[in-house]
């Protein structure tokens, strides 16, 4: 079940006052529901991947218990290595067989040994890369010993299955969010009306930015041969500002959904765009997979308790394995190690961690702040192409051809053109709705997000709601389009 | 749980009424060429077919006059691709029609393309129409103001678009069905205009072959609509060009259609002798001070035949 879906809106009304009225008193019977209507939003997309998450559910639940009863090391590393295993495994199977098999073949062929094509056809379920890593990390908490098993399977299956952040995410760890459930869950109404507002805030982004831009953004990535680097630019620009919308929609609208429900999930994005450098750009972009891949690879691998050299090494090794995480293409290697590239002078440089947001308690960034925004965010924009290029040909292609100056074009000339060949109201609700996006974030960018008003009148709160829906509906895209990361 | 309840539903109902405003304002014959005749009551009298009856036959002229017919008559016509012959349409029709009058008018406007289906579906299979999929075939409701269900499932969003159309449309569904189309009329934009339909044509004809099974469609909504007033056949005129590729494409389509006539009992006027007084937007397309005359050409005939 898509969140921008006409079923949804139907869903989960029905579930939150099924919830609160006959469900919420009693830990066991409100796990029990939520595990239920959880299956049902996931199985709404494929119902014969459930079994999938109930295996990998109970797997990890016996795993962590044993994990925790014993004292025996090499007993307790065997226990871990089948989660690992089994989790990676089917992870592997299901999302990188074809690909490492093309490559292997690729790669035989060089040395010119002829290996048979082997290919299966795999359905990718929806979600698996996210709850995979939730329930291995609480694996690997237990082993090592950050925190306790659970005995509870109902908690332990919710906490798997949680339907606001099953498909996509954030990717939570067992130590904030387990414990949730099995907490006394009372209507918290501040709670609630934040969840609710949040909500409206992640759908603006989903339904009036990210789905007005993606027409223009296929448009121009389907074209990219023929368009001038002025329109590659705009194109590239336009994506960066696509897949936040989008993603950071999705985990707005997760996060906002679980607070109606009494849950708090952490934050994953948080004004990326606004970083000073590329650290801060990964502290503030997808925090959950970010925090995870350091938790669970980098620091495994020595951290930054090692040499410079070394050091280096697990940052590119780190940010390559998240890129493959993204998906089964070369192209997301390559953007994960193109990260790590960036990350480097960083280290090289000993440069400070930023405490606070840019420009704190001002309203203008300094000329330095801003010339560092514009160029970190200049350099995430070349990684993005490598990101949405179907190949790595077309992604270095597309770069050139950005590059060419001396076919830079006449931009109105081939906007126009676009909107003659797409339809013109994309552009339209684009040009007003992006800058409001990007000057409201950066007003509120030290909020716990965007639409965080709580603290306002209620008529300006009412007004601010009433608008914004009114904006939704009005300039929102509902073709049910899928949101990007639903692919990952 | 009150307080959120009361909370949750007066910010429903705020946000429906201010939708809903926007509706009533907007949503209109300038937002799309196929909305408001589904937003009108059910019609006891109806003009169908492509869009050439869309923008051809007025029915106005047919309504503000002392025309014999008393009804008020209902242009119901769409589109070549959407609305030709079948099982679709006669739905659609079934649905639109007010079965409680016995006493209606229903000018059935055809043409070769309207009694033909595409040269892949070989065994002229009726599961392989086109419109299987399209808005007539799914639309439940086609007389509810506003329409839900249409603007849900056919209006394209964003429905901002709305405004925008209000105020640049060259196009307007009017309110008794009629799409009135105001485009310059200059020889040399007409010209350019005509050399693209002309194109566009030429592609249907080679990828098109008539079908029995719509022109057993057209004698089932002859039949059909029999039992609800009289029915009139109508070939509308077009640009000689045009009328010169139809001819080519299915020579025989006049006799069909006076075969089909005579069986039934039913009138057939073949206006495309005054293909030559009449102009087009584009080829196909009646102008709208041509449509006009070719409306009281239809209204004089019926009265005086």
């Amino acid at each position: 079940m898509l969140f921008n879906s006409i079923e949804f809106l139907i869903f989960l009304p029905i579930v939150f006052f099924a919830y609160w009225l006959f469900f919420s008193k009693k830990e066991d019977r409100r796990n029990i529901f939520l595990i239920a209507v959880s299956y049902l939003f996931y199985g709404w997309w494929d119902w014969r991947f459930l079994f999938l998450i109930i295996v990998s559910s109970f797997l990890d639940f016996y795993i962590g218990k044993n994990i925790n009863k014993t004292e025996n090391p090499s007993k307790r590393k065997l226990l871990l290595l089948l989660s690992i295993c089994f989790n990676i495994g089917m992870l592997g199977v299901l999302k990188y067989f074809n690909f490492f098999i093309a490559e292997f073949i690729a790669f035989s062929n060089l040395f010119g040994l002829n290996v048979n094509e082997i290919t299966i056809k795999i359905i990718l379920p929806v979600g698996i890369s996210f709850y995979t890593f939730q329930t291995l990390s609480y694996s690997i908490d237990i082993y090592k010993k950050k925190i306790k098993h659970t005995d509870n399977i109902f908690a332990f299956l919710a906490f798997v299955s949680f339907f606001p952040q099953l498909v996509a995410g954030p990717i939570e760890r067992a130590k904030s969010l387990l414990p949730q459930f099995s907490q006394k869950k009372e209507m918290n109404y501040p709670l609630m009306s934040d969840g609710f507002r949040q909500i409206l805030w992640g759908f603006f982004k989903k339904v009036v930015i990210a789905d007005n831009l993606a027409p223009n953004v296929n448009y121009i990535f389907d074209n990219y041969e023929t368009l001038p680097a002025s329109m590659l630019f705009i194109g590239i620009l336009f994506f960066a500002f696509q897949i936040y919308a989008d993603f950071s929609g999705y985990s707005d609208i997760a996060i906002g959904t679980a607070k109606l429900f009494g849950f708090n999930l952490m934050t994953n994005f948080a004004t990326p765009y606004f970083s000073r450098n590329i650290r801060e750009f990964w502290y503030r972009w997808h925090i959950s997979l970010s925090t995870w891949f350091r938790d669970y690879v980098y620091i495994p691998l020595g951290g930054s308790k090692v040499n410079k050299f070394r050091q280096a090494f697990n940052i590119i090794v780190t940010f390559t394995i998240s890129g493959l995480w993204h998906g089964a293409n070369l192209t997301f290697v390559i953007w994960g190690a193109l990260n790590g590239l960036y990350y480097l002078p960083s280290i090289v440089l000993k440069s400070k961690k930023h405490k606070n947001i840019v420009a704190y308690n001002k309203i203008f960034p300094s000329i330095k702040e801003l010339f560092q925004m514009m160029f970190t965010f200049l350099i995430v924009l070349i990684t993005w192409v490598f990101f949405r290029a179907e190949t790595l040909t077309d992604a270095f292609r597309y770069i050139l051809n950005m590059l060419n100056i001396s076919n830079f074009g006449n931009v109105f000339k081939e906007i126009y053109l676009m909107t003659r060949n797409l339809d013109y109201i994309h552009v339209v609700v684009i040009t007003i709705a992006l800058p409001v996006m990007i000057l409201l974030e950066w007003l509120q960018r030290h909020k716990k997000h965007t639409f965080d008003i709580g603290n306002y009148n209620s008529v300006s709160r009412w007004t601010s709601y009433i608008i914004l829906t009114t904006i939704i509906i009005l300039f929102g895209n509902f073709s049910n389009n899928e949101f990007i990361y639903f692919q990952f | 749980m009150k307080k959120i309840i009361f909370k949750l539903f007066l910010f429903l109902a705020i946000s429906f009424f201010v939708f809903l405003s926007y509706l009533l304002i907007f949503a209109n014959g300038k937002a799309d060429s196929y909305y408001l005749r589904f937003t009108t009551k059910k019609q006891s009298s109806l003009i169908l077919g492509s869009s050439r009856a869309a923008q051809g036959i007025i029915p106005s002229v047919f309504n503000n006059s002392n025309f014999y017919f008393s009804k008020n008559i209902y242009n119901f016509s769409f589109t070549v691709n959407d609305s030709r012959y079948g099982k679709i349409y006669l739905d659609a029709i079934k649905k639109k029609i007010d079965t409680t009058q016995t006493n209606g008018l229903f000018i059935l406007e055809v043409n070769p393309l309207s009694i033909s289906t595409g040269l892949q579906n070989i065994d002229d299979n009726p599961d392989f129409f086109r419109e299987n999929n399209n808005f007539l075939h799914c639309l439940k409701n086609m007389s509810s103001n506003p329409n839900f269900e249409y603007l849900y499932k056919f209006m394209p969003s964003p429905y901002a678009r709305m405004v925008i159309y209000n105020i640049l449309s060259k196009f307007e569904i009017k309110s008794d069905g009629w799409l009135e189309i105001s485009i310059p009329m200059d020889s040399a934009t007409c010209e350019f205009r005509k050399k693209i339909k002309f194109n566009k044509y030429l592609d249907y004809f080679s990828s098109n072959m008539f079908s029995q099974n719509r022109l057993n469609s057209l004698d089932v909504t002859i039949k059909y609509l029999m039992k609800y007033g009289k029915v009139v056949l109508v070939r509308l005129p077009v640009d000689t060009i045009m009328l010169k590729m139809e001819d080519t494409y299915m020579p025989t389509f006049n006799e069909k259609m006076i075969d089909i006539s005579k069986i039934n009992n039913v009138q057939y006027l073949d206006l495309t002798p005054m293909s030559k007084d009449v102009l087009t937007t584009d080829g196909n397309h009646l102008w709208k001070e041509s449509a006009k005359l070719v409306s009281n050409v239809i209204k004089y005939k019926l009265e005086y035949n």
